[in-house]
């Protein structure tokens, strides 16, 4: 076996090892290089999962996973790029984000189920040091009270795995509250709202690690969460589920129409999605629907994608701390293509057709009313006009008319450029939905194994 | 039931309580350090509880984790506590 044929062999494994060596240089190297160095790293990383992708290997969606992961790290270093830090400071930043990278491609690529939550966890730690180290102060507050609710979602987490395998094979009750306890933590991490409300407070001050609290490891916990709900008996599972995402959707609504920060409201847009994936798990889990496993493969995927792009916009149209009404009003003037990416995101969480999150919720409620589902029908139209009626709001803002004594808007042209990234790979799996579509019935079909119709 | 099991038990269940105790704490706001405090013995009892089910390996890694969080939490600390002394 060549090394090349070894690299492709164990592609996380050595997307892990990247990371992890990409962190140590750029800790021990001054700022450029650091950010040469992570470049690199997120390069290479990037690499290797498209050509897994292209090879349509069996974990091809393992390694689309990780091609995510390794987008998000260059997103989060070119984020850094526009905001004023010491060289020092600059390479820890740098360090942490691959840090991350490792933790979440670690948690991603694992069969274990307790070694994917330590990897959560630590991607997590590595997201609260990026803010410790960005935050002047102000914001540790809110870090150490995400680092607290880290610790108690992975802990339970890992304390239903430990009660999973001591109970063994049949599904009694000792494994029924393993399995719960695993599924809790999990969908803490994963931003079910309300456990969601630090996870929204983190996203206030911005930059990389809002990206990772928000975005990143909710993702990659919702993706575990929906593995571990198709490991238990579909009539425990089914209705149970539906139930909590109609609430949690109903949560996440009030949430979004409240905030009065752009980033909060897409912290609370992104629960709503999150909900809207649940729906769909509950509806393949319960009925072996498989559109209900593709809407929830797909509304995970646009959840990433959209709140890259979401975030990494409102950090380049409002670099500040705050990305309130004040602060963006008429900004599309000045940075239109960023302003046209924040919009393509927004849209997306609305559901509007020919979007990426669209496709999600049109299977999700074909299926629901397909099976006589008709309350998830309604909370899946429900969210979608909250969410139109927040989005409309904001966009009016950005796109309206600017104040006549206006500010000097500070130049972000690197997280605009990812913004930007972000919302076009939005629009065009919008558009070509065959390889999205594929990707969400190859990773979540094993949801409707054994559930019959 | 061997007493190896019974004695991981044992502490299991009394980190389990120091844990709840350490949450408690850190929900009441009890500042940086309890949040590490509650993680580290949180990853501790999970520890056990891997332990317990056959897995050293995860149990070894869920310590290693809870100190790093216990090291985070600290930091975080010392850093508030710096911003409060420069106010």
């Amino acid at each position: 076996m060549t090394w090349l044929e070894a690299l492709r062999a164990h592609a996380g494994d050595a997307a892990v090892l990247i990371f992890l060596a990409g962190a140590a240089l750029a800790a021990l190297s001054p700022g450029r290089i650091a950010l040469a160095i992570g470049v690199a790293a997120s390069v290479a990383v990037a690499v290797l999962s498209a050509d897994a992708v292209w090879r349509a290997e069996p974990d091809g969606a393992l390694a689309a996973l990780l091609g995510a992961i390794a987008a998000f790290g260059a997103v989060g270093l070119i984020a850094t790029l526009g905001a004023d830090a010491t060289p020092r400071r600059q390479a820890l930043q740098v360090a942490a984000a691959l840090l991350a990278g490792a933790g979440l491609s670690f948690a991603a690529s694992t069969p274990d189920a307790a070694f994917a939550v330590l990897g959560l966890w630590l991607a997590g730690l590595a997201g609260i040091g990026l803010m410790a180290v960005r935050a002047d102060g102000a914001g540790a507050d809110d870090a150490g009270r995400w680092l607290g609710f880290l610790g108690l979602s992975c802990g339970l987490a890992l304390l239903g795995v430990a009660l999973q395998a001591l109970a063994g094979a049949p599904f009694g009750r000792l494994a029924a509250l393993g399995w719960a306890l695993h599924v809790l933590g999990l969908l803490g991490l994963a931003g079910l709202a309300p456990f969601n409300g630090l996870q929204v407070r983190v996203a206030g001050p911005g930059g990389p690690g809002a990206i990772l609290a928000a975005v990143a490891i909710p993702a990659i916990a919702l993706g575990l969460a929906l593995r571990a709900l198709a490991a238990a008996p579909a009539e425990l599972v089914g209705p149970a589920l539906g139930s909590v995402a109609l609430v949690a959707a109903g949560f996440a609504a009030v949430q979004m129409v409240m905030a009065a920060d752009l980033r909060r409201a897409l912290a609370g847009l992104i629960a709503a999605q999150t909900s809207v994936c649940l729906a769909a798990a509950a509806l393949a889990i319960a009925t072996g629907a498989r559109a209900g496993a593709e809407a929830a493969g797909l509304a995970l995927m646009a959840l990433a994608l959209g709140g890259v792009a979401g975030f990494c916009a409102a950090d380049a149209l409002s670099p500040g701390r705050t990305a309130d009404a004040d602060s963006l009003r008429g900004r599309a003037a000045k940075a239109p293509l960023t302003a046209l990416a924040l919009a393509v995101a927004l849209i997306g969480f609305m559901g509007a057709p020919l979007t990426f999150a669209f496709l999600g919720r049109w299977l999700t409620l074909g299926a629901a009313l397909q099976q006589g589902w008709a309350l998830g029908a309604v909370a899946v139209i429900g969210s979608a006009l909250a969410a139109a009626v927040l989005g409309a709001r904001w966009l009016a803002l950005v796109f309206g008319r600017a104040d006549a004594v206006e500010d000097q808007m500070p130049r972000a042209w690197a997280a605009g450029l990812a913004a930007t990234a972000a919302a076009a790979l939005c629009v065009a799996f919008g558009l070509a939905a065959d390889w999205p579509l594929g990707l969400a019935d190859m990773a979540f079909g094993a949801l409707i194994q054994g559930a019959g119709p | 039931v061997s007493l190896t099991e019974l004695a991981l038990f044992a502490m299991f269940v009394g980190i389990a309580a120091l844990a709840a105790v350490g949450v408690s704490l850190a929900i009441a706001g009890q500042g940086p350090l309890a949040r590490g405090v509650s993680g580290l013995s949180l990853a501790a009892a999970a520890a056990a509880a891997l332990l317990l089910a056959g897995q050293p390996d995860a149990a070894l890694a869920a310590v290693l984790i809870g100190i790093c969080a216990l090291m985070v939490s600290a930091a975080l600390a010392v850093a508030a506590a710096q911003a409060g002394s420069q106010d």
